[in-house]
């Protein structure tokens, strides 16, 4: 059984390691207290056949056995549950206790030292004896004494007593294990479930986050040091997502804050047209505004789309070697006329043969961005220059234009969408601080990256680069 | 009644000055907050509309320059900032109105009339003095009872004369409410559009309406109405 529950583990193995403990405690306890009250039964038992030797003769080289200076009382009883016999080396018996009756107590193999034993007492009782050989000395001068005589005595009392004693302990050992057990088990519920409080207030705590709220963070006052990383780590992702919320929310915000302006325009100029009388020249007026608003709020959709696909991993770059110079003439040609208006000239120092590994239209799309940036922002009369530079493995095309009236550390906000110098829509309608965005998700998405640098003299650099061909 | 529309969005900034001049209203126009607040410091408006985001100086720059200035203009932020707090920021910087683009060209025209109305200490679109009623919200005019057919030009002379009924209204007055920056107007043609007014408002056997006050101006019903 798998058990998922931490509380549930730690309280099984808590009341299973305490009965255990306590149980072998108690095995110990019940050894120990057998092993001192046999010891000290067989002390006794010893003590008194050592007594018994006393009584035990010899006369006319036969073994006998003074009955009658036998002074110990419990001997002369009919009933034990003190027992003796004597025997002759022979294995006759010389005397036995009055309690045996005619009854004999059984022998053990006789040894050098006294042999103890459990035995059947004569009632069926259980016993334990005492078995001692002596050599007896017959008494008199030495010249007239006869050859020393070999006599066992047994000495055997019934055992009833230590086994009530015994039990009576296996009793209170076996209760008190239990009670234990069950007063161990309720403790560790409690700690456990103490311990755990901290955890379950975290639990508690990230069910309460919710998706509009990511500004709040977990905070679990005694945390456990085993659990306080994971909730380091949880405020840790909670902050990114945040992050990345307030930039989505932010997006949002000025993609909706972009596309009502221009739907402000249109709805506005339709208004006054149709509540004011005019003639057909002037309606038709309105209609090419009304058109050429709708046809840059088309471009920024186009734009947005498009980024939405790069961002999602909707668009898969085909890397081909491609030679820069295919795709830039065409773009240099589309904006040649606005460029000579304004006296911009065009160095372009992009080597013929210049080849790259790209996608070709998605290097299109960035070099056309690059570009339409670069003659949007270049002042009148200035410069714009196309050029390669080469590092180890890498080409990168490098877009200047003059006139840039950045602030250096703008260059980082460049990429940002909808991120322009001056916030008002004078620039021109068709710029939504989009164009670089695109680039630079462009670029990664070929492998490649966007760099923007701001030079001295107010040159503005935008350096595409990609992996050699 | 003369309004400033300081809006950088050409096409907005284009159809509200011709729906504003087509309402009768003399219209001054900009594209940036430098300017904008040169304007509005320089003539005297009844309603200015004013945009957050410009070029050169933000909306609510100009909004706090003005209101530093003691410039008591009543002023409308036109803005495509949506946010409560926004609004807020907007309101408590001293503007008197606030309207989120896109917006209804009729809710801005009723707004920038309530806003005059205001200027004038009016509540009711319908002004009356003596015999002649005028609805400023419909743009009509009655005398007695009798539906006068006005030009624009004469209507929105009429209707500054009439929003200071009692007082002496001079002809640079005139000039400064009633025709825009742009206007090849000289003080003669105020002269020429009153006595235009007089053919059209006053019957014979009736009393005059519009009173000429020799040395400083015209005069509109009774004095200290």
């Amino acid at each position: 059984m798998r058990l998922q529950s931490l509380r549930a583990r730690l309280l099984l193995g808590l009341i299973i390691s305490t009965v255990l403990l306590q149980a072998g405690a108690s095995a110990l306890v019940f050894w120990l207290q057998r092993q001192a009250l046999y010891h000290r039964f067989d002390q006794a038992l010893f003590a008194t056949a050592r007594a018994l030797v006393h009584h035990v003769k010899v006369k006319d080289d036969q073994v006998w056995f003074d009955f009658e200076e036998l002074s110990i009382p419990e001997f002369k009883r009919i009933k034990g549950p003190d027992y003796f016999q004597v025997w002759r080396g022979d294995g006759s018996t010389v005397a036995r206790s009055l309690t045996l009756g005619a009854a004999d107590l059984a022998m053990a193999r006789p040894g050098p030292r006294p042999t103890r034993y459990n035995c059947q007492l004569p009632r069926d009782e259980p016993g334990r004896a005492v078995l001692i050989a002596t050599e007896v000395v017959p008494k008199g001068p030495p010249e007239r004494r006869g050859a020393p005589q070999t006599a066992l005595i047994a000495v055997a009392r019934e055992t009833e007593p230590i086994r009530k004693d015994l039990w009576t302990l296996a009793w209170i050992l076996a209760g008190t294990t239990t009670g234990g057990a069950v007063v161990a088990a309720t403790l560790a519920w409690l700690v456990v479930t103490r311990t755990l409080v901290p955890v379950r207030e975290l639990s508690r705590q990230i069910a309460a986050v919710e998706s509009t709220g990511l500004g709040q963070r977990i905070d679990v006052p005694r945390l456990p040091s085993e659990v306080q990383p994971v909730a380091d780590r949880l405020n840790e992702m909670l902050g990114r997502l945040a992050v990345a919320f307030e930039r989505e929310r932010a997006f949002t915000a000025d993609v909706a804050h972009e596309l009502r302006t221009p739907l402000a325009g249109i709805r506005s100029i339709a208004e006054v047209a149709a509540s004011s009388p005019q003639n057909a020249g002037e309606a038709a007026g309105e209609f090419r505004e009304i058109v050429k608003i709708a046809g840059q709020m088309q471009a920024m959709v186009e734009k947005l789309l498009m980024l939405a696909r790069l961002d999602a991993g909707q668009v898969r770059a085909v890397l081909a070697p491609v030679n820069p110079r295919s795709v830039l003439e065409p773009l240099l040609a589309e904006h040649a006329a606005r460029m000579g208006a304004r006296n911009v000239t065009v160095r372009d120092n992009v080597p013929d043969e210049t080849s790259v590994l790209a996608d070709p239209n998605l290097l299109r799309m960035a070099l056309a961005n690059v570009i339409a940036n670069a003659v949007e922002y270049v002042n009148d009369g200035g410069q714009i220059a196309l050029e390669t530079e080469q590092t180890e493995n890498r080409t990168c095309l490098v877009v200047s234009n003059t006139g840039c009236s950045l602030k250096p550390g703008d260059e980082q906000k460049v990429f940002e969408r909808f991120w322009r110098a001056d916030t008002s829509r004078t620039g021109g309608q068709s710029h939504w601080g989009l164009g670089l965005s695109l680039v630079s998700r462009a670029m990664s998405v070929m492998g490649g990256r966007a760099v923007a640098q701001i030079r001295e003299g107010g040159v503005f650099r935008v350096c595409l680069c990609l992996q050699a061909n | 009644m003369r309004v400033l529309v300081i809006e950088d969005y050409e096409p907005i900034r284009r159809s509200i000055v011709k729906g504003l001049t087509a309402a009768g209203m003399a219209v001054d126009q900009t594209g940036d907050g430098a300017e904008g607040l040169w304007y509005a410091r320089s003539n005297a408006y009844d309603v200015i509309i004013l945009d957050l985001m410009l070029p050169k100086m933000d909306g609510l720059s100009v909004l706090r320059k003005l209101r530093a200035d003691g410039c008591r203009h009543h002023i409308l932020i036109l803005t495509a900032r949506d946010t409560v707090e926004d609004r807020v920021r907007g309101l408590d910087a001293g503007a008197d109105d606030y309207l989120v683009k896109p917006f209804a060209f009729d809710e801005l025209l009723a707004r920038v009339r309530a806003l005059m109305r205001r200027s004038y200490g009016e509540k009711s679109p319908t002004i009356e003095v003596g015999g002649l009623r005028m609805n400023t919200s419909t743009q009509q005019v009655w005398v007695n009872d009798r539906l006068v057919d006005l030009s624009a030009r004469e209507y929105a002379l009429l209707e500054y004369l009439v929003r200071r009924a009692g007082q002496v209204v001079s002809r640079s007055d005139i000039w400064e409410h009633v025709y825009d920056f742009h206007s090849d107007t000289t003080s003669n043609v105020v002269d020429v559009y009153i006595s235009y007014l007089r053919r059209k408002l006053e019957q014979s056997g009736q009393p005059p309406l519009i009173h000429t006050v020799r040395g400083r101006g015209y005069r509109l019903g009774e004095a200290g109405k």
